[in-house]
Protein backbone atom coordinates (compact mmCIF):
# COMPACT_ATOMS: atom_id res chain seq x y z
CA UNK A 1 0.00 0.00 0.00
CA UNK A 2 2.75 2.49 -0.90
CA UNK A 3 0.80 4.15 -3.52
CA UNK A 4 -0.39 8.33 -2.83
CA UNK A 5 -3.81 8.71 -2.57
CA UNK A 6 -5.07 12.28 -3.07
CA UNK A 7 -8.42 14.04 -2.82
CA UNK A 8 -8.18 13.59 -6.79
CA UNK A 9 -8.93 9.60 -6.24
CA UNK A 10 -12.58 10.09 -5.70
CA UNK A 11 -15.47 11.53 -7.48
CA UNK A 12 -17.86 13.61 -7.60
CA UNK A 13 -18.98 14.20 -4.11
CA UNK A 14 -19.07 12.13 -0.77
CA UNK A 15 -22.19 9.50 -1.02
CA UNK A 16 -24.96 9.57 1.32
CA UNK A 17 -24.07 9.05 5.11
CA UNK A 18 -27.16 7.04 6.63
CA UNK A 19 -25.72 8.80 10.28
CA UNK A 20 -26.70 12.10 9.24
CA UNK A 21 -29.79 11.78 6.59
CA UNK A 22 -31.26 15.43 7.51
CA UNK A 23 -30.45 18.88 5.85
CA UNK A 24 -28.49 19.70 8.14
CA UNK A 25 -25.44 18.10 7.26
CA UNK A 26 -22.82 20.20 9.69
CA UNK A 27 -22.11 17.16 11.72
CA UNK A 28 -21.09 15.18 8.53
CA UNK A 29 -18.53 17.96 8.00
CA UNK A 30 -17.39 17.63 11.41
CA UNK A 31 -17.45 14.12 11.40
CA UNK A 32 -15.10 13.72 8.42
CA UNK A 33 -12.35 16.69 9.70
CA UNK A 34 -12.25 14.59 13.07
CA UNK A 35 -12.21 11.25 11.93
CA UNK A 36 -9.67 12.20 9.53
CA UNK A 37 -6.96 13.57 11.69
CA UNK A 38 -8.10 10.88 14.18
CA UNK A 39 -7.22 8.27 11.27
CA UNK A 40 -3.70 9.59 11.25
CA UNK A 41 -3.45 9.35 15.14
CA UNK A 42 -4.24 5.65 14.76
CA UNK A 43 -2.27 4.75 12.08
CA UNK A 44 0.09 7.03 11.25
CA UNK A 45 0.69 10.49 9.66
CA UNK A 46 1.57 8.39 6.25
CA UNK A 47 -1.64 6.34 6.05
CA UNK A 48 -2.67 7.50 2.67
CA UNK A 49 -6.80 6.00 3.13
CA UNK A 50 -7.13 8.65 5.61
CA UNK A 51 -7.09 10.85 2.96
CA UNK A 52 -10.51 9.83 2.04
CA UNK A 53 -12.05 11.73 5.23
CA UNK A 54 -10.44 14.98 4.16
CA UNK A 55 -11.68 14.36 0.49
CA UNK A 56 -14.81 13.86 2.30
CA UNK A 57 -14.73 17.44 4.49
CA UNK A 58 -13.43 19.81 2.01
CA UNK A 59 -16.45 18.62 -0.26
CA UNK A 60 -18.73 19.22 2.76
CA UNK A 61 -17.73 21.90 4.97
CA UNK A 62 -17.63 25.60 3.89
CA UNK A 63 -13.35 26.80 4.29
CA UNK A 64 -13.75 29.12 6.53
CA UNK A 65 -14.98 26.30 9.09
CA UNK A 66 -11.96 23.99 8.49
CA UNK A 67 -9.53 26.76 7.83
CA UNK A 68 -10.29 28.17 11.35
CA UNK A 69 -10.18 24.57 12.67
CA UNK A 70 -7.14 24.11 11.38
CA UNK A 71 -5.79 27.21 13.17
CA UNK A 72 -7.31 25.73 16.11
CA UNK A 73 -5.36 22.85 16.19
CA UNK A 74 -2.65 25.07 15.74
CA UNK A 75 -2.97 26.98 18.43
CA UNK A 76 -3.70 23.90 20.75
CA UNK A 77 -7.47 25.65 21.34
CA UNK A 78 -9.44 23.15 19.22
CA UNK A 79 -12.79 21.42 21.51
CA UNK A 80 -12.85 18.39 19.64
CA UNK A 81 -11.21 14.89 20.77
CA UNK A 82 -9.03 14.75 17.75
CA UNK A 83 -7.38 11.16 19.38
CA UNK A 84 -10.18 8.48 19.44
CA UNK B 1 -82.91 45.76 66.76
CA UNK B 2 -82.07 47.88 63.48
CA UNK B 3 -78.55 46.99 61.64
CA UNK B 4 -77.15 50.32 60.68
CA UNK B 5 -76.33 50.15 56.70
CA UNK B 6 -72.60 49.94 57.15
CA UNK B 7 -73.09 46.23 58.98
CA UNK B 8 -75.64 45.00 56.34
CA UNK B 9 -72.92 45.63 54.07
CA UNK B 10 -70.49 43.39 55.76
CA UNK B 11 -72.81 40.62 56.22
CA UNK B 12 -73.90 40.28 52.82
CA UNK B 13 -70.79 38.09 51.15
CA UNK B 14 -67.89 36.56 53.32
CA UNK B 15 -65.21 38.03 50.97
CA UNK B 16 -63.44 40.89 51.64
CA UNK B 17 -63.78 44.31 49.74
CA UNK B 18 -60.62 45.89 50.05
CA UNK B 19 -60.41 49.96 50.15
CA UNK B 20 -58.77 51.47 47.78
CA UNK B 21 -54.85 51.29 47.58
CA UNK B 22 -51.65 52.74 45.74
CA UNK B 23 -49.68 49.61 45.76
CA UNK B 24 -50.40 47.81 42.94
CA UNK B 25 -49.53 51.29 40.71
CA UNK B 26 -46.75 51.49 42.81
CA UNK B 27 -45.93 47.98 42.65
CA UNK B 28 -46.39 47.71 39.00
CA UNK B 29 -44.04 51.36 38.27
CA UNK B 30 -41.16 49.67 40.34
CA UNK B 31 -41.12 46.42 37.95
CA UNK B 32 -41.03 49.08 35.43
CA UNK B 33 -38.14 51.22 36.37
CA UNK B 34 -36.24 47.77 37.64
CA UNK B 35 -36.44 46.09 34.43
CA UNK B 36 -35.90 49.03 32.22
CA UNK B 37 -33.16 50.23 34.72
CA UNK B 38 -31.43 46.57 34.11
CA UNK B 39 -30.90 47.28 30.55
CA UNK B 40 -29.97 51.03 31.36
CA UNK B 41 -27.20 49.55 33.44
CA UNK B 42 -25.73 47.45 31.10
CA UNK B 43 -26.09 49.42 28.11
CA UNK B 44 -25.53 52.93 29.42
CA UNK B 45 -23.69 51.73 32.33
CA UNK B 46 -25.90 54.25 34.92
CA UNK B 47 -27.53 52.04 37.69
CA UNK B 48 -30.18 55.22 39.52
CA UNK B 49 -32.89 53.52 37.50
CA UNK B 50 -32.03 50.62 38.91
CA UNK B 51 -31.80 51.63 42.39
CA UNK B 52 -34.94 53.46 41.98
CA UNK B 53 -36.89 50.32 41.03
CA UNK B 54 -35.69 48.11 43.66
CA UNK B 55 -36.62 50.56 46.65
CA UNK B 56 -39.57 51.16 44.65
CA UNK B 57 -40.71 47.25 44.71
CA UNK B 58 -39.62 46.95 48.62
CA UNK B 59 -41.66 49.67 49.57
CA UNK B 60 -44.11 48.68 48.15
CA UNK B 61 -44.47 44.95 49.45
CA UNK B 62 -43.80 46.19 52.93
CA UNK B 63 -46.80 48.60 52.93
CA UNK B 64 -48.91 46.02 51.02
CA UNK B 65 -48.24 43.02 52.85
CA UNK B 66 -48.95 45.29 56.19
CA UNK B 67 -51.96 46.50 55.16
CA UNK B 68 -53.03 42.67 54.30
CA UNK B 69 -51.70 41.89 58.30
CA UNK B 70 -54.04 45.04 59.90
CA UNK B 71 -56.93 44.07 57.86
CA UNK B 72 -56.49 40.59 58.75
CA UNK B 73 -54.72 39.99 62.11
CA UNK B 74 -56.01 43.57 63.38
CA UNK B 75 -59.09 44.15 62.05
CA UNK B 76 -60.63 40.77 61.40
CA UNK B 77 -61.99 40.72 57.97
CA UNK B 78 -60.90 37.80 57.03
CA UNK B 79 -63.12 35.22 56.78
CA UNK B 80 -62.75 31.49 55.76
CA UNK B 81 -63.89 32.11 52.00
CA UNK B 82 -61.48 34.65 52.03
CA UNK B 83 -58.51 32.35 53.71
CA UNK B 84 -59.47 30.10 51.25
CA UNK B 85 -59.04 32.36 48.59
CA UNK B 86 -55.34 33.18 49.60
CA UNK B 87 -54.43 29.82 49.66
CA UNK B 88 -55.48 29.05 46.27
CA UNK B 89 -53.97 31.69 45.11
CA UNK B 90 -50.57 31.12 46.90
CA UNK B 91 -50.92 27.61 44.77
CA UNK B 92 -51.35 29.52 41.80
CA UNK B 93 -48.19 31.53 42.34
CA UNK B 94 -46.56 28.82 43.22
CA UNK B 95 -47.86 26.76 40.16
CA UNK B 96 -46.66 29.62 37.95
CA UNK B 97 -42.80 29.47 39.29
CA UNK B 98 -42.87 26.01 38.74
CA UNK B 99 -43.44 27.01 35.06
CA UNK B 100 -40.49 29.70 35.36
CA UNK B 101 -38.03 26.96 36.32
CA UNK B 102 -39.25 24.51 33.89
CA UNK B 103 -38.22 27.06 31.13
CA UNK B 104 -34.59 26.82 32.40
CA UNK B 105 -34.45 23.28 32.86
CA UNK B 106 -35.29 23.12 29.21
CA UNK B 107 -32.71 25.42 28.54
CA UNK B 108 -30.08 23.02 30.14
CA UNK B 109 -31.28 19.87 28.79
CA UNK B 110 -31.71 21.03 25.37
CA UNK B 111 -27.88 22.06 25.68
CA UNK B 112 -26.50 19.08 27.03
CA UNK B 113 -28.13 16.53 25.60
CA UNK B 114 -26.84 17.33 22.59
CA UNK B 115 -23.61 19.12 22.90
CA UNK B 116 -22.53 21.13 20.08
CA UNK B 117 -19.25 21.18 17.86
CA UNK B 118 -18.31 24.09 19.58
CA UNK B 119 -17.98 22.58 22.78
CA UNK B 120 -16.10 19.32 21.21
CA UNK B 121 -19.53 17.69 21.47
CA UNK B 122 -19.37 16.61 25.05
CA UNK B 123 -20.78 17.34 28.45
CA UNK B 124 -19.30 19.11 30.23
CA UNK B 125 -18.02 20.67 27.28
CA UNK B 126 -13.90 20.59 26.88
CA UNK B 127 -12.24 23.18 29.02
CA UNK B 128 -14.64 22.74 31.92
CA UNK B 129 -14.39 21.54 35.73
CA UNK B 130 -17.22 20.65 37.31
CA UNK B 131 -18.20 20.95 40.67
CA UNK B 132 -18.30 17.30 42.27
CA UNK B 133 -21.84 16.56 43.42
CA UNK B 134 -20.80 14.73 46.32
CA UNK B 135 -18.88 17.76 47.64
CA UNK B 136 -20.92 20.90 48.89
CA UNK B 137 -23.81 20.18 46.71
CA UNK B 138 -24.64 17.61 48.48
CA UNK B 139 -24.54 19.41 51.73
CA UNK B 140 -26.88 21.86 50.46
CA UNK B 141 -29.22 19.11 50.07
CA UNK B 142 -29.30 17.71 53.01
CA UNK B 143 -29.77 21.43 54.70
CA UNK B 144 -32.22 22.03 52.59
CA UNK B 145 -33.71 18.41 53.42
CA UNK B 146 -33.30 19.16 57.26
CA UNK B 147 -35.28 22.85 56.99
CA UNK B 148 -38.08 20.77 54.98
CA UNK B 149 -38.22 18.66 58.45
CA UNK B 150 -37.89 22.19 60.82
CA UNK B 151 -40.55 23.80 58.84
CA UNK B 152 -43.31 20.87 58.86
CA UNK B 153 -42.41 20.81 62.82
CA UNK B 154 -42.80 24.54 63.08
CA UNK B 155 -46.07 23.92 60.91
CA UNK B 156 -47.36 20.89 63.21
CA UNK B 157 -46.61 22.13 66.65
CA UNK B 158 -48.16 25.70 65.41
CA UNK B 159 -51.44 23.63 64.97
CA UNK B 160 -51.32 22.30 68.49
CA UNK B 161 -50.77 25.76 69.52
CA UNK B 162 -47.53 24.81 71.17
CA UNK B 163 -45.62 28.23 70.85
CA UNK B 164 -42.54 27.68 72.34
CA UNK B 165 -41.81 24.73 69.84
CA UNK B 166 -43.04 26.57 67.17
CA UNK B 167 -40.81 29.32 67.13
CA UNK B 168 -38.07 27.68 67.91
CA UNK B 169 -38.48 25.34 64.63
CA UNK B 170 -39.15 28.33 62.46
CA UNK B 171 -36.21 29.74 63.50
CA UNK B 172 -34.24 26.35 62.95
CA UNK B 173 -35.60 26.76 59.36
CA UNK B 174 -34.28 30.56 59.04
CA UNK B 175 -30.67 29.29 60.00
CA UNK B 176 -30.65 26.78 57.45
CA UNK B 177 -31.93 28.92 54.92
CA UNK B 178 -29.14 31.06 55.73
CA UNK B 179 -26.68 28.40 55.56
CA UNK B 180 -27.52 27.55 52.43
CA UNK B 181 -27.22 30.52 50.86
CA UNK B 182 -23.97 31.01 52.69
CA UNK B 183 -22.65 27.65 50.97
CA UNK B 184 -23.70 28.68 47.70
CA UNK B 185 -22.05 31.79 47.74
CA UNK B 186 -18.92 30.27 48.77
CA UNK B 187 -19.36 27.20 45.91
CA UNK B 188 -19.80 30.56 43.49
CA UNK B 189 -16.65 32.41 44.12
CA UNK B 190 -14.81 28.73 44.38
CA UNK B 191 -16.21 27.45 41.13
CA UNK B 192 -13.26 27.35 38.08
CA UNK B 193 -16.06 28.17 35.95
CA UNK B 194 -17.69 31.20 35.33
CA UNK B 195 -21.31 32.91 34.01
CA UNK B 196 -19.21 33.42 30.39
CA UNK B 197 -18.01 30.00 29.98
CA UNK B 198 -19.80 28.54 27.49
CA UNK B 199 -23.80 27.43 27.48
CA UNK B 200 -22.14 24.92 30.18
CA UNK B 201 -21.70 28.36 32.69
CA UNK B 202 -25.27 30.14 31.43
CA UNK B 203 -27.29 26.78 32.22
CA UNK B 204 -25.40 26.67 35.35
CA UNK B 205 -25.35 30.20 36.81
CA UNK B 206 -29.04 31.33 35.61
CA UNK B 207 -30.72 28.17 37.09
CA UNK B 208 -28.86 27.76 40.26
CA UNK B 209 -28.61 31.63 40.46
CA UNK B 210 -32.61 32.19 40.09
CA UNK B 211 -33.04 29.13 42.66
CA UNK B 212 -30.74 30.86 45.09
CA UNK B 213 -32.40 34.35 44.82
CA UNK B 214 -36.16 32.38 46.02
CA UNK B 215 -33.62 30.46 48.51
CA UNK B 216 -33.53 34.14 49.62
CA UNK B 217 -36.48 35.48 49.27
CA UNK B 218 -38.35 32.27 50.70
CA UNK B 219 -35.68 33.11 54.03
CA UNK B 220 -37.23 36.43 53.91
CA UNK B 221 -40.54 34.85 53.97
CA UNK B 222 -40.12 32.61 57.06
CA UNK B 223 -38.33 35.49 58.48
CA UNK B 224 -41.73 37.60 58.77
CA UNK B 225 -43.97 35.04 59.56
CA UNK B 226 -41.54 34.28 62.45
CA UNK B 227 -41.83 38.01 63.67
CA UNK B 228 -45.84 38.05 62.98
CA UNK B 229 -45.41 34.63 65.19
CA UNK B 230 -43.58 36.52 68.01
CA UNK B 231 -45.97 38.84 68.10
CA UNK B 232 -48.94 36.56 68.55
CA UNK B 233 -50.52 36.81 65.60
CA UNK B 234 -51.15 33.23 64.89
CA UNK B 235 -53.31 31.74 67.65
CA UNK B 236 -54.70 28.66 68.28
CA UNK B 237 -58.18 29.67 67.25
CA UNK B 238 -57.70 31.93 64.15
CA UNK B 239 -54.76 29.75 62.80
CA UNK B 240 -55.97 27.51 60.40
CA UNK B 241 -58.37 29.43 58.22
CA UNK B 242 -57.02 33.22 58.95
CA UNK B 243 -53.57 34.72 60.16
CA UNK B 244 -51.84 31.75 59.92
CA UNK B 245 -52.55 31.27 55.79
CA UNK B 246 -49.28 33.32 55.57
CA UNK B 247 -47.45 30.81 57.51
CA UNK B 248 -48.57 28.36 55.13
CA UNK B 249 -48.49 30.07 52.32
CA UNK B 250 -44.39 30.27 53.35
CA UNK B 251 -44.28 26.25 54.25
CA UNK B 252 -45.25 25.78 50.42
CA UNK B 253 -42.93 28.10 49.18
CA UNK B 254 -40.28 26.93 51.13
CA UNK B 255 -40.81 23.12 50.24
CA UNK B 256 -41.17 24.12 46.65
CA UNK B 257 -37.74 25.49 47.21
CA UNK B 258 -36.62 22.23 47.89
CA UNK B 259 -37.91 20.07 45.51
CA UNK B 260 -36.59 22.58 43.02
CA UNK B 261 -33.10 22.08 44.48
CA UNK B 262 -33.98 18.47 44.50
CA UNK B 263 -34.27 18.83 40.93
CA UNK B 264 -31.06 20.76 40.23
CA UNK B 265 -29.21 18.45 42.58
CA UNK B 266 -30.09 15.41 40.31
CA UNK B 267 -29.85 17.18 36.69
CA UNK B 268 -27.17 19.83 37.02
CA UNK B 269 -24.92 18.67 39.27
CA UNK B 270 -25.15 15.03 39.26
CA UNK B 271 -26.47 13.63 35.89
CA UNK B 272 -24.39 17.04 34.56
CA UNK B 273 -21.02 16.44 35.43
CA UNK C 1 -61.30 10.75 56.18
CA UNK C 2 -65.04 11.41 55.42
CA UNK C 3 -66.65 10.67 58.96
CA UNK C 4 -63.70 12.93 60.21
CA UNK C 5 -64.81 15.41 57.78
CA UNK C 6 -68.34 15.25 58.94
CA UNK C 7 -67.36 15.13 62.37
CA UNK C 8 -65.55 18.43 61.97
CA UNK C 9 -68.83 19.57 60.38
CA UNK C 10 -70.76 18.26 63.33
CA UNK C 11 -68.33 19.67 65.72
CA UNK C 12 -68.88 23.20 63.86
CA UNK C 13 -72.66 23.36 64.38
CA UNK C 14 -72.95 22.00 67.33
CA UNK C 15 -70.19 24.69 69.23
CA UNK C 16 -71.75 27.62 66.97
CA UNK C 17 -68.19 28.71 66.36
CA UNK C 18 -66.33 29.90 63.28
CA UNK C 19 -63.31 27.40 63.49
CA UNK C 20 -62.58 26.63 59.61
CA UNK C 21 -60.79 23.34 59.19
CA UNK C 22 -58.11 23.54 56.76
CA UNK C 23 -56.98 20.00 57.73
CA UNK C 24 -59.70 17.10 58.91
CA UNK C 25 -57.85 16.07 61.82
CA UNK C 26 -58.34 15.75 65.24
CA UNK C 27 -56.10 17.89 68.01
CA UNK C 28 -54.21 14.22 69.07
CA UNK C 29 -53.95 13.66 65.51
CA UNK C 30 -51.51 16.66 65.15
CA UNK C 31 -49.85 16.59 68.53
CA UNK C 32 -48.49 13.16 67.11
CA UNK C 33 -47.34 14.26 63.70
CA UNK C 34 -45.68 17.39 65.55
CA UNK C 35 -43.81 15.08 67.72
CA UNK C 36 -42.70 12.88 64.91
CA UNK C 37 -41.28 15.79 63.32
CA UNK C 38 -39.99 17.02 65.97
CA UNK C 39 -37.78 13.45 66.51
CA UNK C 40 -36.99 14.00 63.20
CA UNK C 41 -35.05 17.06 63.70
CA UNK C 42 -33.32 15.96 67.04
CA UNK C 43 -32.12 12.36 65.97
CA UNK C 44 -31.90 12.17 61.85
CA UNK C 45 -30.87 15.73 61.00
CA UNK C 46 -27.92 16.61 62.82
CA UNK C 47 -26.33 13.24 62.20
CA UNK C 48 -26.83 13.62 58.43
CA UNK C 49 -25.71 17.61 58.77
CA UNK C 50 -22.46 16.47 60.41
CA UNK C 51 -21.16 13.78 58.48
CA UNK C 52 -22.24 15.65 54.65
CA UNK C 53 -20.31 18.86 56.38
CA UNK C 54 -17.16 16.74 57.30
CA UNK C 55 -17.42 14.76 53.67
CA UNK C 56 -17.31 18.13 52.01
CA UNK C 57 -14.78 19.82 53.68
CA UNK C 58 -12.36 17.17 55.31
CA UNK C 59 -13.11 14.05 52.65
CA UNK C 60 -13.91 15.81 49.30
CA UNK C 61 -10.92 16.75 47.24
CA UNK C 62 -10.67 20.67 46.36
CA UNK C 63 -12.18 21.42 43.39
CA UNK C 64 -9.29 21.55 40.87
CA UNK C 65 -9.07 24.21 38.15
CA UNK C 66 -8.12 23.36 34.75
CA UNK C 67 -5.06 24.46 32.39
CA UNK C 68 -5.44 27.86 30.75
CA UNK C 69 -6.32 27.32 27.02
CA UNK C 70 -7.75 30.18 24.86
CA UNK C 71 -10.81 28.02 23.53
CA UNK C 72 -13.00 29.83 21.96
CA UNK C 73 -16.58 28.72 23.78
CA UNK C 74 -14.88 29.74 27.16
CA UNK C 75 -14.51 32.77 28.65
CA UNK C 76 -16.99 34.75 26.29
CA UNK C 77 -16.81 38.41 25.96
CA UNK C 78 -19.10 39.91 23.14
CA UNK C 79 -19.75 43.05 25.58
CA UNK C 80 -18.09 44.35 28.48
CA UNK C 81 -19.45 43.76 31.75
CA UNK C 82 -21.11 46.79 33.26
CA UNK C 83 -18.59 47.09 36.60
CA UNK C 84 -15.13 46.90 37.26
CA UNK C 85 -12.64 46.67 33.95
CA UNK C 86 -15.42 44.81 32.29
CA UNK C 87 -13.33 41.81 32.07
CA UNK C 88 -13.81 40.24 35.23
CA UNK C 89 -17.21 38.39 35.66
CA UNK C 90 -19.26 39.12 39.37
CA UNK C 91 -17.82 36.13 41.08
CA UNK C 92 -14.66 36.15 40.18
CA UNK C 93 -11.63 34.58 41.81
CA UNK C 94 -8.41 34.98 41.08
CA UNK C 95 -6.70 32.06 41.92
CA UNK C 96 -9.80 29.50 40.29
CA UNK C 97 -11.23 32.00 37.40
CA UNK C 98 -8.94 32.92 34.27
CA UNK C 99 -9.34 36.12 32.58
CA UNK C 100 -9.14 36.33 28.57
CA UNK C 101 -6.05 36.86 27.16
CA UNK C 102 -3.63 37.21 30.59
CA UNK C 103 -4.47 33.83 32.09
CA UNK C 104 -4.11 33.23 35.69
CA UNK C 105 -4.42 36.04 37.75
CA UNK C 106 -3.26 33.85 40.74
CA UNK C 107 -1.51 31.06 41.87
CA UNK C 108 -3.53 28.02 42.77
CA UNK C 109 -4.73 27.52 46.12
CA UNK C 110 -2.68 25.07 48.22
CA UNK C 111 -4.28 23.04 50.67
Amino acid sequence: MSEQLTEENWKGTPPFDARFPNQNQTRNCYQNFVDYHRCHVKYGEDHAPCEYFKWAYKNLCPPQWYTKWDEQIEAGTFAGNLKG
Amino acid sequence: MKLKPDTKKWLVNPYHLVEYSPWPLTGSLGALMLTSGVAAWFHKFNMNLFYLGIMLIMITMMQWWRDVTRESTMMGFHTSKTAKGLRIGMILFIISEICFFFAFFWAFFHSSLAPTIELGSNWPPTGINPLSPWSVPLLNTVVLLASGITVTWSHHSLMTSNYKESAQSLMMTILLGLYFTYLQGCEYIETSFSLSDSIYGTTFFVATGFHGLHVIIGTIFLFTCCMRHLKFHFTKTHYLGFEAAGMQAAAWYWHFVDVVWLFLFISIYWWGS
Amino acid sequence: MATKVFQSLRHQFAKGSTRNYAHAGSHEEHVATARRWKLMTYFLVPPALLATWYNAFYISEHHQRPEYIEYDHLRIRTKAFPWGDGNHTLFHNPEMNAVPGVGYEADPPHH
